[in-house]
């Protein structure tokens, strides 16, 4: 993504340019889309996200700082967006390290399970701040700096929850057996 | 048990985050102990394994939902009024210059080529156009230019199975059949500028996944 082509677009889309708010919606959408559905494993509450995120950005232009890059913004706005949705969802449990009561054995699990789906399904297991640098890291491909502007967090607290995020997804892997 | 200092020495490495110091500390870790290496492997598989999640294709009705609902008060109207105006005008400078340059060239060129020798305009120029494909399937593509800022205008034919794919430099940008109404028909579609930096435009007419007519579209005026 250029960012100095971002500027550009935001800034007629500021002044009232139709086509440039479409071409940011179109260039944005995807990841935007897919950041809330990692985020929430549910596709009409990621629609929902998504286009909640491009309103706000759209509604609150005025408030864009352009020294900042416009993807973190927007990118910001989505997670807080998804996070806002999960917070309304009823907790699913936190994660114990331990399979819970009656679930199937890590042979069975692997067997029945495509490899993708555990991984979701682990995603989903951890907690949303630790998805969510899961997610930025992951699926947007963001560097450190860029999550840690997104996340407004310092650079080593973000590293630290990235790091944390790992462990325990590899943790929960392993005893499933999907890694070995 | 776990080393917190070793994890993040390996999960820096496989974010390509780690200095220098950290990449020999790493080495000199991994020589020297196996489960290390172990360690270092099982968090790259599991990189991989996020890594390939696949990016799922959002909902076709998503962009122009947002677009519909954004209140119509925050654009700038170019009403049709405004349009025709652009469109006189366009014709109007393309007239003259034809005139000017058949009396100074005599006959020549066909008028898409005269488009382009034709100085420019104070507002938007027509700098290239080409028609792709016929019947149903077909595209009419045209360049314009407003000093720095370069546009793309595409007419499509009813075929909606036809997309046109425009590529420049690293500028990649599929205009589908289906979504025409919200994207593209009868709108100028701007371009990034400092992606394209001066190359061409390759316009490319698809119907149904397969390239049917291929065309080149210059980004400035000769």
């Amino acid at each position: 993504v250029n960012e100095d082509d971002d500027r550009i677009l935001v800034s007629r889309c500021r002044e009232g340019d139709r086509g440039a708010c479409e071409q940011l919606v179109l260039r944005y959408q995807k990841p935007v889309f897919n950041a809330a559905l990692r985020l929430l494993r549910h596709p009409e509450d990621a629609h929902d996200v998504a286009q909640t995120t491009f309103l706000k950005a759209f509604g609150h232009l005025g408030d864009y700082d352009p020294r900042f890059k416009f993807y973190s913004w927007i990118y910001r706005i989505a997670v807080n967006e998804a996070l806002n949705v999960l917070g309304s969802r009823k907790p699913i449990g936190e994660i114990t390290g331990d399979e819970p009561d009656g679930a199937p054995g890590p042979e069975r699990r692997v067997e029945a399970e495509q490899v993708g789906e555990a991984i979701e399904e682990a995603l989903m297991s951890i907690k949303p701040d630790l998805r969510a640098v899961i997610v930025l890291r992951h699926s947007l491909q963001l560097s450190y700096e860029d999550m840690s502007e997104v996340l407004k967090l310092p650079l080593n607290t973000v590293k630290s929850r990235l790091y944390d995020a790992r462990q325990v997804l590899r943790d929960r892997l392993l005893q499933r057996g999907i890694m070995t | 048990m776990t080393d917190p200092a070793l994890s993040a020495l390996i999960q820096a490495e496989i974010d390509a985050e780690l200095d220098g110091a950290g990449r020999a500390e790493l080495a000199r870790r991994l020589l020297a102990d196996p489960e290390a290496r172990a360690e270092r492997d099982q968090y790259r598989r599991l990189a991989s394994l996020l890594d390939a999640m696949p990016a799922i294709d959002p909902p076709e009705s998503l962009a122009p939902g947002i677009l519909a609902a954004l209140p119509q008060s925050q654009f700038r109207h170019r009403s049709r009024g405004q349009e025709w105006r652009l469109a006189a005008m366009l014709a109007g400078v393309l007239i003259a210059g034809a005139l000017v340059f058949e009396t100074v060239k005599g006959p020549g060129p066909a008028s898409v080529q005269l488009s382009g020798t034709i100085g420019a305009s104070p507002n938007m120029t027509m700098v290239d156009t080409v028609r792709l494909g016929d019947g149903p399937a077909w595209a009419q593509v045209s360049l314009y230019r407003e000093h720095a800022q370069l546009a793309l205008k595409v007419e499509m034919g009813p075929d909606d199975s036809a997309n046109v794919v425009i590529k420049s430099n690293d500028y990649d940008y599929t205009i589908r059949g289906a979504g025409r109404a919200s994207q593209a028909d009868n709108k100028l579609i701007l371009l990034p500028n400092t992606q394209i930096d001066g190359h061409p435009v390759d316009v490319t007419l698809e119907v149904g996944g397969r390239a049917v007519a291929h065309a080149r579209l210059r980004t400035s005026e000769r």
